[in-house]
């Protein structure tokens, strides 16, 4: 009788032993792999870093802020400064934060307008208006000026330049990011 | 419904073809025409609020550039491009909150203008949304199409027709109205599937129109002549999942004011 009470608890444990497992399997097979997306961004999240690590894009940023959660890792400076002049088949971003962009040792206004009107930059102004700056009050049209994000592309440099404004009250500093990527990931596909 | 194919001052065939219009997928003599005198496009997200945070459905753009006949500086031509872009997320549901998938697409964009709610005269002038051009629609195709996109409608000083076109594969219809005693100008697409086939609404889409404006009557603002504010809307719905069995879905609306 002893002896059967043995097996019986032998088959117990073999069986957590085996339900541990798998369920361990599990998590791993389908959980762990799976980056957590921040709340409230959409699924395409991971998939717009990819097309853009694949483009082989350079994003500046100037910003404490804007760190893209690490998932992207774009090129923080603290100064115009010696960024690259502009070569055939390089896109360049310039990403400034203007919580950050409070006077001219990051860059002149002129500086900016070189990076894009002649260097071929794609510059993206964020926090404008939730800011209320006025450092870049020559370079940005006064219509878009409350804008949280505003950029300034083009078609084809030198040729046709002009701005795109979007209109959001952002929810979230992870839906700025989000919709920073999101900018310069369409302006990879289109160009 | 009557579809007229109009005859206006878009050169079809230009060799020189204005490279701004060329990358909205319309073909703009810069002979006739010139460069574009204002060239910019606003855009924005669609959210779901549930339990205090902002889920992102959609994004929308609407993109335009104006030009100066420059053979008859009493008419502008305004070109319009509109984008949608459902997105999918994951909201949660629920007396549990558990997450599940938001399966977003578009169900129609309309673009309408009653000339910013003034007075303005709208003028005569033909509006045409092109026949046989490189189009960026529909999407999502590897290379833009030359789809007989041949909705037009032209007006004078009497009402002639309004148009209606259906691409060939069936997954948008389109719908054109012009009131002239109104001033209203819309054009409405409406995606539908094809068969069993509803990727194209899951997609991301261009649309785009253009039309003539009769400057002799212009407005004048602070940032020039006034040609013409167009709102855009457009309608997100759920495809599966939170909120599927809704009839209306989200709109969201976007307004662009042309100057030169």
């Amino acid at each position: 009788m002893r002896k059967l009470q043995s097996e019986k608890t032998d088959f117990g444990y073999t069986l957590v032993i085996v339900g541990v497992v798998v369920t361990i399997a599990i998590i791993f097979a389908f959980v762990l792999p799976n980056k957590k997306i921040p709340d409230g961004l959409p699924n395409d999240y991971y998939d717009i870093i990819s097309t853009i690590e694949k483009s082989k894009a350079n994003i500046y940023v100037y910003s404490d802020t804007i760190d893209f959660n690490e998932d992207y890792e774009s090129i923080n400076i603290l100064s115009v400064e010696g960024l690259p002049d502009w070569r055939y088949g390089v896109k360049n971003f310039l990403v400034i934060d203007m919580e950050k962009y409070t006077s001219e040792d990051f860059a002149t206004e002129e500086q900016i307008e070189d990076l894009y009107n002649v260097q071929c930059y794609y510059v993206l102004i964020v926090n404008n208006g939730s800011s209320n700056s006025t450092t870049l009050e020559n370079f940005i049209d006064p219509d878009d000026s409350s804008s949280d994000l505003i950029t300034y592309t083009y078609d084809q440099c030198h040729v046709n330049h002009y701005t795109g404004v979007a209109l959001d009250d952002f929810p979230s500093h992870q839906m700025i990011m989000y919709a920073i990527l999101d900018e310069i990931k369409r302006i990879v596909d289109e160009s | 419904m009557l579809t007229l194919f109009a005859t206006v001052n878009v050169d079809l065939g230009s060799v020189h073809a204005d490279s701004t219009a060329v990358g909205m997928g319309f073909d703009v003599s810069s002979t006739q025409y010139g460069d574009a005198k204002d060239y910019k496009y606003y855009s924005t997200y669609t959210y779901k609020v549930k339990n205090d945070v902002n889920y992102a459905i959609g994004w929308s753009k609407v993109k335009g550039a104006v030009y100066e006949d420059q053979t008859n500086s009493n008419w502008a031509l305004a070109i319009i491009q509109v984008t949608s872009q459902p997105k999918d997320i994951k909201i949660p549901w629920g007396i549990f909150n558990i997450k599940r998938l938001y399966d977003g697409y578009t169900y129609n964009q309309n673009i309408y203008s009653d000339i910013d709610g003034s007075f303005k005269n709208f003028g005569y002038g033909a509006y045409i949304t092109g026949t046989g051009f490189l189009m960026e629609q529909p999407t999502p195709r590897d290379e833009p199409d030359t789809f007989s996109y041949t909705a037009s409608v032209e007006v004078s000083d009497q009402i002639k027709a309004s148009g209606s076109v259906t691409f060939d594969d069936n997954e948008l219809d389109l719908y054109f109205g012009h009131q002239a005693d109104t001033q209203e100008f819309e054009v409405d697409y409406r995606y539908s599937c094809s068969g069993f086939d509803c990727s194209y609404r899951n997609a991301m889409t261009y649309n785009k129109a253009a039309f003539l404006v009769d400057m002799s009557n212009s407005n004048n603002s602070t940032a020039g002549n006034f040609v013409n504010t167009i709102k855009l809307t457009t309608r997100f719905h759920s495809q599966s999942g939170p909120d599927s069995w809704q009839m209306f879905g989200i709109e969201e609306e976007l307004s662009i004011t042309l100057f030169y």
